[in-house]
């Protein structure tokens, strides 16, 4: 028992005292903040609605795949800008690895630049070559990249202009890993590149950026090199991903808004927030809804071998409020920001067609139904392509899917009902499902870069590309080998054969929808020539982030 | 909301089991993490890296799912002393105990019937509108820790669920014998109801941890980004896993993961909750504190 | 008795209330439209608008349009406010049958399921496998129990997506989703059957004695003893489970709910907000009070400023009203006795300006769709609190009364 003595009365007192709740509370607060405190480097955050779940970057399927390897990797060009200039067609190509920036005839000798790129060699461009070739489907593989000795040539066009020739150089540079190299790194396109091969990652890269740690919903990036800390230049780089579009508006508007947000979509107001948006022009591609030819139905299959069905169908697509309030009228839409390509797939050389009215159109197809005599209910199923969604959206979509049975309904007579089934399970399993034969329609974008042997690869019977089944006899016009001989023909190859897609309607063209990223109003980005647009990504390693509290 | 064994996992409380009543959840997650670590030896794609991750993921909405599971407590022991405030203090619980829990239950019942996605959103509203208003020394992780434990509440009708059992299951028992006569024995109705009201949450605390584990989802999707928070939990990341991969390596070796730590907290509870169960069945007496100033009820 | 009569009371009146509350907002709704469709024509967006130039003068988007129509000749071509409140209401109505047509069996299964379960794990004990279906239970329950809706999901979309030579009713596809939600509580009733089995172990212990086998023991049991105590409960739980798991993905992400097909009402509620959105996203969601603010800056007319900020004042202080036309009408009339003194330019900004403030075609949209959302929102939390309350009165409210 304490005796009472006024000191240690005193003393008790306090110890009694509970130290109580809100005396913890407060220190681990303060413990918390002086732990948060922010450090000295400079993080950009990316902000995508696209999951990836392999970063491989021979591989890279998905947008954000894209951006974390043009940010960890090298290569010998990059394309700066577009547009603009002295030459307004003539996007404008920077040096990053290569030393000499002269093309001749789509062949480039292969001089390094140390700075730059310090320790690069020929056996590395072998060694990466080498990988990009094992991966059929890669959209390098179509140049038909060669190494002999010193010389890269482009094999396919033959006799590219400069222009195509330096495009097709900028292909993503690996190195190669030293000696012994562990067995996965032979194959390294076949590598699925999730959590835990970063090392392996940083091995065979040499980029401005390394990777820290891949997630299954972030990655982060790091700088290979140090900055200086008084630097603004970014340090760390941290791409994430976002299920809904809902939350990633509200984090858009919340204390920690990201600063870069990639496809954002077209039809979307960027409103007050403090973005700008940037439209990459030269991304060339064509958003569609392809006829599978290898579909197991024989119902199915007998519709879409009719170039009637297929006429109607595809000018039925331009004539739903949907589409056109996306394309747009014949200049362009404003709201959508799509381009109206009528049936073609070039935004250089478009196909001017009249669209028809809805109300002619709804007769032709009345009549069209009366005449095939349709046993019961046809069902069309559209698969949709995982990464649309900053296009066509889910109410899109479910508008389309109203207007076009609206459509294809007519009272009275057995029409065909359309179905847009909603992506899942990824790039991998639309793939799977795509060449499955399960599906009749498929709802998907083409990206071809400007570049026609792609598109025109797309619809070669026998090439890899062609995963949609047309071949002559589904389609007229197109054998193997003429279109072959188209792709070999030059410009007037390529007009012959837009031609001819626009006479036999292979897939249904809605338009080009150029996707948009936002960048933070905070970030300094190089910029270009009067009239000419950075490309997105260019010169990202001196992108600066001006500091702030917390945002907004 | 029945039964005296509501909660307890099934297995006779019998003295033959105490002992081994903790060993087959055991044997289970040990099983479950040997074969998370075969999966990632023998499978080409898989990482040692993703047994990592998975722990660490598992960390964070355990610990959201803990503290949630404390303050869920603290809210039952809240509403428990207003409730106790109401009791009249003779005889069975009285009116006025019934009506308030009633008119509490009634609440709740409105308070549930909106999921928790409705809350979620609300607090994701708040942080639009309040934005500049937070203090800057409040750290971002803190705040966002806080909105997912407070929406972790809201888990679709768990408050009716548990809380409204504990209030039943305590009625149920207040009509026994044995608590009905304690105030003859000198001590009170609520001291008696103390103890089973104590099995009980004891009991619940299992089902309850993975109840709100489960909820995790919904929190998890609403609030990313919210406050700058950018990890997600286990169980979003096991839904997200088979909805963009489907039944890969990496969503069976996260289940195994989370489900060999799930198991360790249930063979722990089980351990637990055996031990406590002996005492008050064995040796010390709860103590059922006698009502301060004396019993003042009418006799009989 | 009195004390759960009265308490239904309660429950009854704060539904009652919810629901009136929600139908007098949608009617005031189309009320406030209905003035604006009398004058579609030769409304033209401003230019103080950058870029959103919409579908053109006075036309609604398609989807509205159509689902006005629709609306319009369900209710018999009347195309009234009145008509189109029944209309929707009509719609709710059909959509509330089919998701209770689709949740009550759900329920049902669950109880059954948990109620096989038990018996089963009764069974295995008095053979001596207790051991192993103790093992099994545990394993079923110790997942966090929402990871059980996984598999079904994936069943469900198996079914929908990769199954061409049949094509179940899609309602097939959703009892298979909504098992998988259920799945969550039937841990939980399987603890109370077993709970119940146990009470009545002498019943059974005395009905085995006259020899019947072990399954007509146990569906004894059952019609005797599960279906009076634990049955209906579990079954009323089990479909308000289902609805607010239902609730909650479809504020989210709907798993499997498709557009064109007949949906529950939560799924509905869902599409609205997601047209709602849409149309606020495309053309940003402060346009009218954005257009005042900039004609704020004027400053050449003393008289307009007074008016203008009164105006503002009244507009963003209850943007509801905003959207009702006598107010804004009344604004208008305001303005224009204000711009006698002003200048042409400030006059031509000003009445194109006004043009805007009578509710162009998009604010229709977002106004019609946000209502829409609204409505079955608080129509869906009705939904849920009915049954929900019913549950608590009659079952768990007896406990209480006897206290």
């Amino acid at each position: 028992m304490l005796r009472s003595r006024p000191g240690r009365d005193a003393r008790t007192r306090w110890r009694r005292t509970p130290v109580g709740a809100p005396t913890i509370v407060l220190s681990v607060l303060l413990v918390g903040v002086a732990v948060s405190l922010p450090g000295q480097e400079v993080t950009l955050t990316v902000a995508t609605t696209e999951y990836t779940a392999d970063w491989n970057p021979i591989s890279a399927s998905t947008y954000p795949a894209q951006l974390v390897t043009r940010l960890v990797t090298e290569s010998l060009f990059e394309k700066t800008c577009e547009g603009g200039g002295s030459s307004e067609t003539q996007p404008l190509f920077a040096n990053v690895c290569s030393a000499a920036s002269g093309v001749e005839a789509g062949a480039l000798r292969l001089r390094f630049d140390p700075q730059r790129c310090p320790g690069i060699g020929v056996s590395d461009v072998a060694y990466t070559l080498e990988q990009i070739r094992g991966l059929r489907r890669n959209e390098y593989n179509l140049y038909n990249l060669a190494l002999s000795g010193e010389v890269l040539e482009v094999g396919r066009p033959r006799q590219p202009d400069e222009w195509v020739a330096k495009t097709a150089f900028c292909f993503p540079l690996l190195r190669r890993p030293g000696s012994p190299a562990p067995s996965e790194v032979g194959r390294l396109f076949e590598t699925k590149m999730t959590t835990g091969t970063e090392n392996l990652y940083n091995r065979v890269t040499n980029g401005p950026f390394k990777v820290e740690k891949i997630s299954s919903d972030f990655v982060n990036l790091s700088r290979r090199t140090g900055t200086n800390a008084t630097d603004r230049r970014v340090d760390r780089v941290s791409v994430q991903y976002y299920p809904l579009f809902r939350t990633l508006q509200d984090t858009m508007d919340g204390m920690n808004p990201p600063d870069v947000v990639l496809s954002w979509p077209l039809r979307w107001e960027v409103g007050s927030r403090p973005y700008q948006p940037r439209k990459p022009e030269d991304l060339g591609s064509f958003t569609y809804v392809g006829f599978n030819f290898k579909v197991s139905e024989p119902a199915s299959q007998q519709l879409l071998q009719l170039r009637r069905f297929r006429e109607l169908f595809t000018k039925s697509l331009w004539a739903t409020r949907t589409v056109q309030q996306q394309v747009g009228g014949k200049d362009g839409g404003e709201v959508g920001a799509g381009i109206f390509l009528g049936e073609s797939f070039d935004s250089g050389s478009p196909a001017v067609v009249d669209r028809p009215e809805e109300a002619q159109l709804r007769v032709a197809v009345r009549s069209f139904l009366q005449d095939e005599a349709l046993g019961q209910g046809v069902r069309l199923r559209v698969l949709v392509a995982p990464g649309l969604e900053s296009i066509l959206d889910r109410s899109d979509r479910a508008n389309l899917e109203e207007d076009l049975n609206s459509l294809w309904q007519p009272e009275g007579v057995k029409g065909i009902r359309f179905e847009m089934l909603d992506p899942v399970g990824g790039p991998n399993r639309f793939m799977a499902d795509r060449q499955s034969g399960r599906y009749p329609l498929i709802l998907d974008t083409f990206i071809h870069r400007g570049n026609h042997l792609a598109y025109m690869a797309f619809l070669q019977p026998g090439n890899e590309l062609n995963d949609l089944g047309v071949s002559e006899k589904v389609v007229k016009g197109f054998s193997r080998a003429e279109v072959g001989r188209m792709m070999e023909a030059g410009p007037k190859g390529v007009v012959e054969f837009l031609g001819l897609v626009e006479r036999e309607y292979p897939v249904a063209v809605i338009g080009e929808f150029p996707t948009r990223d936002l960048v933070s109003n905070r970030l300094k980005t190089p910029g270009c020539g009067p009239g000419a647009q950075p490309m997105p990504f260019a010169g990202f390693e001196t992108w600066e982030k001006v500091a702030g509290d917390r945002p907004k | 909301m029945t039964g005296r064994s509501e909660g307890r996992p099934p297995g006779l409380p019998s003295r033959r089991w105490l002992g081994r009543r903790g060993v087959a959840p055991l044997a289970a997650a040990f099983l479950a993490m040997v074969l998370a670590a075969s999966i990632v030896v023998i499978s080409p794609d898989a990482h040692a890296a993703w047994l990592w991750e998975a722990l660490q993921r598992t960390a964070r909405s355990l610990a959201q799912a803990t503290i949630a599971l404390v303050l869920f407590l603290l809210l039952v022991g809240c509403l428990i002393a207003v409730l106790k405030a109401m009791y009249a203090g003779c005889g069975g619980l009285g009116p006025r105990f019934g009506t308030a829990a009633g008119l509490l239950l009634a609440v709740i019942v409105g308070l549930n019937s909106a999921p928790i996605v409705v809350y979620v959103q609300a607090l994701r509203s708040l942080e639009r509108e309040l934005g500049d208003s937070i203090p800057a020394a409040l750290p971002l992780w803190f705040l966002h820790g806080a909105s997912v434990v407070v929406a972790l509440l809201a888990a679709n009708a768990m408050i009716y669920y548990f809380f409204g059992g504990f209030v039943s299951t305590l009625l149920q028992e207040s009509r026994k014998l044995y608590v009905a006569s304690a105030r003859f024995k000198g001590s009170t109705l609520p001291g008696y109801l103390a103890e089973r009201g104590q099995m009980y949450l004891l009991g619940i605390l299992g089902p309850l941890l993975v109840y709100l584990l489960s909820f995790t989802v919904f929190t998890d999707l609403g609030l990313k980004g919210a406050f700058g928070a950018d990890e997600t939990g286990i169980v979003q990341t096991l839904f997200q896993s088979s909805r963009e991969e489907g039944m890969s390596d990496r969503f069976v070796v996260f289940l195994l993961v989370l489900m060999s730590i799930v198991l360790l907290i249930w063979a722990g509870l089980d351990v637990a909750s055996t031990a406590l169960e002996r005492r008050f069945r064995e040796g010390r007496r709860p103590t059922r504190r006698p009502e301060k100033g004396g019993t003042a009820c009418a006799a009989g | 008795m009195r004390g759960r009569l009265t308490l239904a009371g309660l429950l009854a009146l704060a539904a009652l209330v919810a629901v009136a509350t929600a139908e007098r907002r949608l009617q005031a709704t189309f009320e406030a439209l209905s003035h604006f469709e009398e004058s579609p024509a030769g409304t033209q967006e401003p230019d103080l608008f950058d870029g959103a130039q919409g579908e053109g003068a006075g036309t609604l988007s398609g989807a509205t349009a159509r689902w006005r129509d629709e609306l319009d000749r369900s209710d018999g071509g009347g195309g009234t406010p009145a008509g189109r409140w029944r209309a929707v209401n009509g719609q709710y109505l059909r959509q509330l049958g089919l998701t209770l047509l689709l949740v009550v069996p759900v329920g049902a299964a669950l109880s059954l399921a948990a109620y096989v379960l038990a018996a089963a794990t009764e069974w295995a004990e008095r053979e001596g496998w207790g051991g192993a279906a103790r093992l099994l239970v545990a394993s079923f329950e110790a997942p966090p129990y929402i990871l059980w809706s996984i598999p079904f999901l994936m069943l469900a979309l198996w079914l929908r997506r990769d199954l061409t030579w049949f094509e179940a009713p899609y309602g097939v596809y959703l009892v298979v989703v909504f098992l998988g939600f259920g799945a969550f509580v039937v841990s939980m009733f399987f603890r109370q059957c077993r709970e119940q089995i146990r009470l009545c172990r002498p019943l059974l212990d005395s009905e085995a004695l006259t020899g019947i086998g072990e399954v007509r023991l146990f569906a004894r049991l059952f019609r005797l003893q599960i279906t009076r105590s634990v049955l209906p409960r579990q079954w009323l739980y089990g479909a308000v489970f289902v609805m607010l798991f239902d609730f909650s993905f479809c504020v989210v992400d709907p798993p499997v709910h498709e557009r064109s097909m007949p949906l529950t009402v939560f799924a509905q509620g869902y599409f609205h907000r997601l047209q709602a959105d849409d149309v606020l996203r495309t053309y940003g969601p402060d346009r009218e009070v954005r257009a005042i603010a900039d004609l704020e800056r004027l400053a050449d007319c003393e008289t307009l400023g007074p008016a203008l900020s009164q105006g503002t004042r009244a507009l963003v202080a209850r943007p509801y009203l905003a959207f009702d036309s006598r107010l804004t009408s009344a604004l208008a009339e305001e303005l224009e006795r204000a711009l006698a003194d002003c200048g042409e330019e400030t006059r031509g900004l000003v009445e194109r300006a006004l043009v805007s403030i009578r509710l162009s075609a998009v604010d229709q949209d977002a106004l019609l769709f946000g209502e829409l959302s609204r409505f079955y929102a608080w129509l869906n939390w009705c939904l849920v609190f009915v049954p929900f309350g019913a549950l608590f009165v009659l079952f768990d409210a007896r406990a209480l009364q006897d206290a």
